[in-house]
Formats: structure tokens, C-alpha cells, sequence
């Protein structure tokens, strides 16, 4: 005999966090938090730093104390307010340099996917080439070359990433373009722009947002690695210039690393992290193939057909 | 008590989870088959019978999950068996030619390739053995011996599906489930796909079970059908009487819904309402809300099944004793 | 030209002339020696207003193609293609766009046709989007087409979102879809083969009425006879790409001419078919000759020239050596 389930009528509960479905999921909110929290300090920067991390404010060199929670750097700096202020750059830097590398990427990638043609072959090659190019060397090469100040510094890291996304676009607009609904709003007598804009795009948003994170991920350790080899704005208190002049003046050879290089390093690290986790839940959501993961919705179960279909070639059965 | 039946299934349900709650895919399913016999199990979308097939083999993953009923096979309780000890079996004593599979072939496997994997999976033979076995299955199945080294590409539906069968049958099982085998090929193919199906039955005394939505195909080769609706059975008995005097109303519908060739044009006809989801245990019959014949208990007790001519059972209440 | 596709009433809707499309595959750097699959050839076939032809073919028969190219979303190779009597086979695209409006196509899947970010609202109003008809009566517009595709009453599901809806239902939606416009022609692409069997005849007659009341031709494109048989006034069958029998439905069913419709109706009616010699595989047979020839219980000297379509009654025509030498 089959029971049939009672439900008690429940007590009204207080609003609560939806549940995370999967491990991405939790990941992804987890990732979240923290760049959060880092982005709280960029933009409170000037509150929460004790001291401006411009001005000489101590004695250089000096260990941490209680007036400098991480000593002073070789001008007298205080480095946690360098930190702080660094947190404010280099966010910056990252997610305008992953911004434009996304706008154009997006852009070469649709009108290649979308397109095909002569367009698409020439476009392809372009990010072939920008591919297959070693992107420090890359990196370094330009940076000499334009400058170096914070507008070139966005500039090269751009130049650098904006290949991949354009691929990965490209492939999902190709599919994109033969799905269903794109061919019936065709078939309708669509133009190309009503179809990009209201059937394609959306279709590939996801996408282009994890690509975006991903971007960011990218551009933020490639502005360190720039401004670490001094190519940077050094002028500009970012964490890559705090950890260049740690470097230069040998904070890896004394103890001096544990307060100098230390906590700025492990800002970036976790940084890169909290992205990848993001990065994680977004492309889990974006490709229903690590959807499985999760559980299965109702119109996902009771909804899949399991009847005849002529074979049609490059149709797949669902 | 001990069954001579090949397979025994008696209560089987089994539920998924999802976010909206428990459905019910099976629920309280129970029928038997011989050995060499065939049963043809018909529904539509989400009547349970791929689930049916899929938990007598214990294939169901979380978020799905048997919650009663058993399985003996050739007298043991496969239930009672270690998991990984099911491995075994599939394959071997009870072959599976799941649904969409002739898409499924790898596609950097020969013909041949794939039979002869499964041989070598389940028997230790040399390479070459199973080579030379698997040449000669493909033939016996329709595949002239020229294309035996195809790859999956090379071949058409027809032929992809041969394959298919090829490697159900390599290692001579007393049972098939075959999970909707002639769906997505074009008629003609179907006919000739079944005809090697009732032949292969009859010269290698196979027993089948033969899971469509096409009630003509099915039971074109079924010696018995078992018709299921909402994860439940709502009737069952020998082919022909349930194709020619069908008895319970949802058989009726679904007969009355397929068009002809011969007969008036006019005369086909939906069965009004949406197939049922399974959402929840549903007191009383799945099928109420969309039967023409529906009465008061219908919506309240689940009919149980009762005989209604010679080994042919409805669960139905218009059957009452 | 830009004019207006004119719209007479009793001007054949719909008209292939002498249509043929192939597809070259493609080698290396888009060119290369592969050989073509001739997908569609010397197609003629016409639908009057307010009729049903149904193609009728299995897969790799050309039907899938002449859909598309009745809508122009492919460019033929050579032959006609005529909308209301308007050739449109070379025209440039904007020509198309408007005939779009005239014409409509429903796919097979009712999953992937629907983008399933769109409430029905927004699904069904789109062909209004597109021609640029968006008026204050859009909602009792759209309104009105879903309850001409059996959603009734349409207030229930002009908010839903197609993951809310079975199948069944996505499909008359892609129907109110194609109705918003009043167009003359729906090409239905297998409408049904993916839906539940007790669903199809529903939907079946959906289309049926829109036939009745308001003069809707359709060409309706399906593998299985027995369907066509209950929806087509007109049944063409397709083998590899060639019309191999045209006519009115009762007059094929009864009496069948070639040999491949035989075949279809003792499969569709029996599951059974003759012992054949084995059917070569792939569609680019080059061989040449009647196409149906190596399947063919009944092939002769004669099939080694493509047999042309002959009448051999009013409104029954077949392309087949056969009945030559015994009328």
C-alpha cells in the first residue's frame, strides 16, 4: 500500500538564503563574499587605511608595531595602508582592462560566429595569431613600447586577452545561430540585427559574463606581474609596484618578506581564488552539461519526450 | 514459492527527487515473463517504463531511488546482490539495448570493435576469438561481411541499430530489454529491424522485453503487452486482445489515437488533457482526470488489477466484480 | 522590385517549378573534391489555397530541404520558387522578409523552437515585432491566435514561460505563433512527431479547423503515411531527393503506382515489408537512372533512365517505368 503524504501546515519562517543546489553553487557564493569584501575596502579605502599611503610616515624599513600593523616600506610608507590603497588599483586596473577585453572579444566573436565568411576567416586569423603570440613577452614588448602609465598598463593587458574569449564566443554563437528558436525568428523574416539582439546575445550571456570573470582573474595577476617587473605605473601604489619595490630592495633576502611581501601576496592569491570560485558556479550554470549536478528540475524530468523522430541528419534525439 | 518464470518482478516503485517534490515514476509494478517469451511494455512520455527497465537492471542513480518491491531472475533476487556484482549480469544474462542507442555507438569503434568489447568484457577469450565471434554475430544480424570494419558514420540507422542488437546478443542472454528499439528509423527500416528481432527470437529462444509508445510495433513481435500509464500498469494480457478488445479506457484512447491506413480518415482521436508528470502520490486512478468513463471512485481508490478475459487484467473500476 | 506580395485569392499559394538544390561538401578551405548530395531535384509541386498537400519521405528524401527553400532560408540551385504567383528564387532577402509574412514554418521540436526566455506573450507577438506591426490591439491579437491553436482560454497561458508548458501545448503556441499574421501557407515541418500519440491527432485537428474557417493552405511534411492520410487532401511522396508520386489522397492510398509507396503502405499498415535486395546506403547514389532502382523488386532495363513524372489519372501522377509496359 502506497501512503499518501500529509503535509502539517507549516508556521510562517523567517526569509531565508535560498539553498545552494550543488558544490559550484556554494563555491560560487563563497567566492563571492570575498570579492566582496574586497571591493568594500577598494572603495573605503580612504576610511579604513590609517595612514595615506603617499606620505612618509615613519622610519623606513621598519618591522610591525603597533602604530604600523605591517611596518614601513624603504621610504617610510606605511605598507598597510599601501595594501589597502593597492586593493583600489588593482581591482581597478583588472576589471577595466577585462572589460575591454570582453567588448571586443564579444564583438569579433558574434560577427565571426554570426557572419562566417570572409569576415570569419580573416577575424579567426587575427586571434590566431594574437594566440599563439607568448603573452609576457607580449606583454613586456608592448609595455616598453606605449608606456607606462595606468592608461597603457589596461591598454596592454587588454590587447593580450581579448583572443580567447573571441574563440569561445564564436564556437557557442555557432551553435547558437542553428538552434530552434533563431531559425524560427528567421524563418519569420528577422533581420540579422533582431536576431543577434534578441535571440543570439541572450543565448550566449552566460558565457560572456563567466568569460568576463575569467578576464578579470587574468587581468589582475598579469597588472601584478607588469607592475612587478616594473612596467607598471610606479607611481601608482598597486600591489604589484609594492611588491617591485619590495623586491628591488631585497625584502626576499631578510625577514623583511613576511610583512612586505607577504600579505600582499596572499591579497592577490586569494583574490585570483574568490574569482575562480565565481568563475566556477557561473560556467556550471552556463554549460547544462555540468547541470547534472544539481537537481533535476520538474519540467526537466517530466517534461523530456521520449517519442519517434525521424532522423534527421545532425538532429540529436533528447 | 518457486516461480518457473525467467523474470519475476512483484511491487516495484521507485521515486525521484527533485525541487518540487517526489515523483512517483514507478509505482507498484509487478508482471513476470517466461523464458522465450515476449512482453511489450507500451506508454507514453513519463509512464515509467524506461525507469521500469532501468530498475530491474538497478541503473537508477540519486536523485532516483527503488523504494519496494523485488526482481528474481532465473529464481535469484537480484535486489539481494551486491551492486558491483551487477555488472555481471548486464551484458551477459540480461542484455540492454538502451533507448537512442544506435547514436550512442562509439564513434571510433568498428562494428566489429564494439561486439567484440562486449565479448571480451564478460568472457576471457583471446582477441582474436572475439574478433572472428563478432564477425560472424554482425552477419547473422544482416551486416554483409564487407562492412563489418564500418565505423558508426559509415553506417546508416538501420544498420547502426543492427550493430546495436549484434552487441546485445554476443553474449547469448536469456533476456533483452530493449528500450524503444525501432524509434527514429524510418518505417521501412522499422519493419525490417523488427522482422530480424521475431527472427532472432524464434531461432535463439530469447526472451524479450520490448518497451515502445508504438503500440503496433510492439505488438507486432510481443506474445503479451502491458500497458502503463502515470507509473502505474493499467492493463496487461496477450497482444492480441489487448490490440483488438482493449478494456481499459486509456488503451482505448490510445488505439482510437492512431491513425490508419485503411478504415475512415476522420476517424482518430486525441485523448482530451495533458499526459500526466507524476507529481506526488495521487490517490486514486492516474488516469481520472482525461477518462471518458470516469465515476466518483475513480478520483478517490486506485483500482486494482482484475481479470477481465483469459490472462488479461485492467486496473480499472468499470471491472468491478 | 519592392512591391507588396500581392495576395489574389485562387492564385496557387505555393509552387515549386522544376526546383533542384544540392549541398557540396566541404574538403579543406571550404572548396575540395568531395562529391554533392543532391538533396532536392526537378521538384514541381504546387499547393492550392485553403488545401493540404502532405510530403511524404524518410530520412535523406529532400523533404526537410524544400521546406527550407519554400521559405527561402536556403537558395536553390535552379527551378522556381513562386509565392502568390511571385517567383522569389533569386530575389534578394528583403523580398523574402516580406513573403514571410504570407508563409509561415513550424519545426518538430517544440523544445527548441521556442526560446525559453520569452513568455508566450512575447513569443506569439513577435512576427508583429519583426514586420513592424505593433498596435494597441497586440495583446487581444495575440489572444485570439492562441485560442485559434486550442489554448483556451488564452488569458491562461499568455504569461507563462514554455518551460511551464508540455509539449503539446509548446506547439500549438508555435501555431498562434504563425497565426498572428493570417498568413495563406503553414509549412509544418513533422509537427507531431514529438509528441505523445494520444496529443497528435489533437493538434491534427487544431489545424484542420484553421483550414475550414479561415483558408489556410498547408504543406504538411511528415515519415508517416497514416497521419498524412488523415490531414493531406494531396499526398507527394519523395524518394532521395525525387517526386516520385503525386495525387489526391484517397487516389494514392487506393491504388498505390510506385513501388516505394507500396513499400511505405504495406510497412505503415502491416510493419511488414518484401524481402529487398540490399539498399545502398548513403543518398550521393551518382549512378544515375531511376534512384529507386536498387530497391526495387520490380527494376528493369527501362530504369536505367530517370523515369519522368506521367500522369496516369487526373491528379495522380508518378515518375516510374513500371506501368508502361502493363497499363
Amino acid at each position: 500500500m502506497t501512503a499518501t503524504t500529509i503535509t502539517a501546515p507549516r508556521r510562517r519562517r523567517l526569509p531565508q538564503w535560498p539553498r545552494a543546489h550543488s558544490a559550484g553553487e556554494r563555491l560560487g557564493r563563497i567566492g563571492a563574499v570575498i570579492l566582496g569584501l574586497f571591493v568594500v575596502v577598494a572603495v573605503f579605502a580612504p576610511v579604513l587605511a590609517p595612514y595615506d599611503p603617499k606620505a612618509q610616515v615613519g622610519l623606513p624599513y621598519q618591522s610591525p608595531s603597533g602604530s604600523h600593523l605591517l611596518g614601513t616600506n624603504d621610504i617610510g610608507q606605511d605598507i598597510l595602508s599601501e595594501l589597502i590603497y593597492g586593493a583600489r588599483v588593482s581591482l581597478a586596473i583588472g576589471f577595466l582592462a577585462a572589460l575591454l577585453a570582453i567588448v571586443v572579444g564579444t564583438l569579433v566573436g558574434v560577427v565571426s560566429g554570426y557572419f562566417g565568411g570572409l569576415v570569419d576567416t580573416l577575424l579567426m586569423r587575427f586571434v590566431d595569431i594574437t594566440l599563439a603570440l607568448p603573452f609576457l613577452p607580449l606583454l613586456i614588448v608592448l609595455a616598453v613600447f606605449l608606456g607606462r602609465n595606468i592608461r597603457t598598463t589596461v591598454l596592454v593587458i587588454s590587447v593580450v586577452i581579448w583572443a580567447r574569449p573571441a574563440r569561445i564566443l564564436r564556437s557557442q554563437v555557432l551553435s547558437a545561430r542553428e538552434r530552434g528558436f533563431v531559425q524560427a525568428a528567421r524563418a519569420m523574416g528577422g533581420r540579422p540585427a533582431h536576431l543577434l539582439r534578441r535571440h543570439v546575445l541572450p543565448a550566449v550571456s552566460p558565457l560572456i559574463i563567466a568569460q568576463f570573470v575569467r578576464a578579470a582573474n587574468i587581468a589582475i595577476l598579469l597588472e601584478a606581474s607588469l607592475s612587478f617587473l616594473g612596467l607598471g605605473d610606479v607611481t601608482a601604489k598597486s600591489w604589484g609596484t609594492t611588491l617591485y619595490y619590495a623586491s628591488a630592495r631585497g625584502a626576499f633576502l631578510t625577514r623583511a618578506w613576511l610583512w612586505w611581501v607577504l600579505p600582499t601576496g596572499l591579497a592577490i592569491s586569494v583574490v585570483v581564488v574568490a574569482f575562480a570560485f565565481i568563475g566556477y558556479s557561473l560556467e556550471e550554470r552556463a554549460d547544462p552539461r555540468l547541470r547534472a549536478r544539481r537537481l533535476p528540475t520538474l519540467a526537466q524530468f517530466g517534461g523530456a519526450p521520449t517519442l519517434a523522430m525521424t532522423p534527421i541528419p545532425g538532429k540529436v534525439l533528447p | 514459492m518457486t516461480s518457473t518464470r525467467l523474470l519475476e518482478v512483484d511491487g516495484l516503485s521507485t521515486v525521484y527527487q527533485t525541487e518540487r517534490g517526489t515523483v512517483w515514476a514507478v509505482q507498484d509494478v509487478s508482471f513476470g515473463i517466461e523464458k522465450g517469451e515476449v512482453l511489450g511494455i507500451v506508454g507514453e512520455s513519463g509512464c515509467g517504463k524506461t525507469t521500469v527497465a532501468m530498475s530491474l537492471l538497478r541503473l537508477i542513480k540519486p536523485p532516483g531511488k527503488i523504494v519496494a518491491g523485488s526482481v528474481r531472475f532465473d529464481g535469484e533476487n537480484l535486489f539481494a546482490r551486491r551492486r558491483a556484482t551487477m555488472r555481471a549480469v548486464r551484458g551477459d544474462r540480461i542484455a540492454m539495448v538502451p533507448q537512442a542507442a544506435m547514436h550512442a555507438l562509439d564513434p571510433v569503434c568498428s562494428a566489429a570493435t564494439s561486439v567484440a568489447e562486449v565479448i571480451l568484457a564478460h568472457r576471457d577469450v583471446p582477441r582474436k576469438q572475439a574478433k572472428a565471434s563478432a564477425s560472424s554475430l554482425l552477419q547473422s544480424v544482416g551486416i554483409p561481411e564487407e562492412r563489418i570494419g564500418s565505423y558508426p558514420h559509415e553506417l546508416s540507422g538501420g544498420m547502426r541499430q543492427r550493430v546495436v542488437i549484434a552487441m546485445a546478443l554476443a553474449n547469448d542472454p536469456s533476456l533483452v530489454v530493449a528500450d524503444e528499439p525501432v524509434t527514429g528509423l524510418d518505417v521501412i527500416v522499422q519493419a525490417q529491424v523488427l522482422s530480424l528481432l521475431s527472427d532472432l527470437r524464434k531461432r535463439l529462444g530469447l526472451a524479450m522485453m520490448f518497451i515502445s509508445h508504438d503500440i503496433r510495433a510492439v505488438s507486432k513481435i510481443s506474445d503479451r503487452v502491458m500497458v502503463m500509464y502515470g507509473g502505474r500498469v493499467v492493463e496487461e494480457g496477450p497482444a492480441a486482445e489487448v490490440v483488438h478488445a482493449p478494456k481499459h479506457p486509456y488503451t482505448q484512447g490510445l488505439l482510437a489515437a492512431m491513425p490508419t491506413m485503411d478504415g475512415p480518415r476522420g476517424d482518430v482521436h486525441s485523448i482530451p488533457g495533458e499526459v500526466v508528470s507524476g507529481l506526488g502520490d495521487v490517490a486514486g486512478c492516474p488516469f481520472e482526470p482525461r477518462c471518458p468513463s470516469a465515476m466518483d471512485v475513480c478520483s478517490q481508490v486506485h483500482p486494482s488489477a482484475r481479470s477481465v478475459g483469459n490472462g488479461h487484467g485492467a486496473a480499472c473500476h468499470l471491472y468491478e466484480e | 522590385m519592392a512591391q507588396e506580395v500581392t495576395i489574389a485569392t485562387g492564385t496557387t499559394v505555393l509552387e515549386f517549378v522544376d526546383l533542384s538544390k544540392s549541398f557540396r561538401a566541404r574538403g579543406v578551405l571550404g572548396k575540395g573534391r568531395r562529391p554533392s548530395i543532391v538533396a532536392v531535384e526537378d521538384v514541381s509541386l504546387a499547393v492550392e489555397p485553403g488545401t493540404a498537400v502532405g510530403l511524404i519521405g524518410e530520412s535523406g528524401s529532400g523533404k526537410s530541404t524544400l521546406a527550407r527553400l519554400a521559405l527561402g532560408l536556403i537558395k536553390p540551385d535552379a527551378g522556381e520558387v513562386r509565392i502568390t504567383g511571385r517567383d522569389l528564387a533569386g530575389a534578394p532577402e528583403r523580398h523574402w522578409r516580406e513573403a514571410r509574412r504570407v508563409i509561415h514554418l513550424i519545426f518538430q521540436d517544440p523544445y527548441d523552437s521556442l526560446s525559453t526566455r520569452m513568455r508566450v506573450h512575447d513569443l506569439v507577438a513577435e512576427p508583429l515585432v519583426i514586420h513592424g506591426m505593433e498596435g494597441t490591439d497586440r495583446r487581444a491579437r495575440i489572444l485570439a491566435a492562441l485560442e485559434q491553436a486550442g489554448l483556451r482560454p488564452g488569458e491562461e497561458y499568455i504569461d507563462r514561460f514554455p518551460h511551464e508548458l508540455s509539449g503539446g501545448q509548446r506547439q500549438r503556441v508555435a501555431l498562434a505563433r504563425s497565426l498572428v499574421l493570417e498568413p495563406r501557407l503553414i509549412v509544418a515541418d513533422e509537427p507531431t512527431s514529438m509528441l505523445d500519440v494520444s496529443l497528435r491527432a489533437g493538434l491534427l485537428r487544431t489545424m484542420l479547423e484553421l483550414r475550414a474557417d479561415h483558408g489556410i493552405a498547408f504543406l504538411f511534411i511528415t515519415h508517416d503515411l497514416a497521419l498524412a492520410r488523415f490531414f493531406c487532401d494531396r499526398l507527394a511522396v519523395m524518394f532521395r531527393g525525387r517526386l516520385v508520386e503525386v495525387g489526391d489522397t484517397d487516389a494514392v492510398v487506393a491504388r498505390p503506382a510506385h513501388p516505394y509507396t507500396r513499400a511505405l503502405m504495406q510497412a505503415v499498415r502491416d510493419l511488414e515489408v518484401p524481402e529487398a535486395p540490399h539498399a545502398a546506403t548513403t543518398p550521393s547514389n551518382p549512378g544515375g537512372g531511376c534512384q529507386y532502382r536498387d530497391r526495387c523488386r520490380f527494376a528493369h532495363d527501362a530504369c536505367a533512365d530517370e523515369p519522368p513524372l506521367r500522369s496516369l489519372a487526373p491528379g495522380h501522377s508518378v515518375a516510374c517505368h513500371l506501368d508502361e509496359k502493363n497499363p
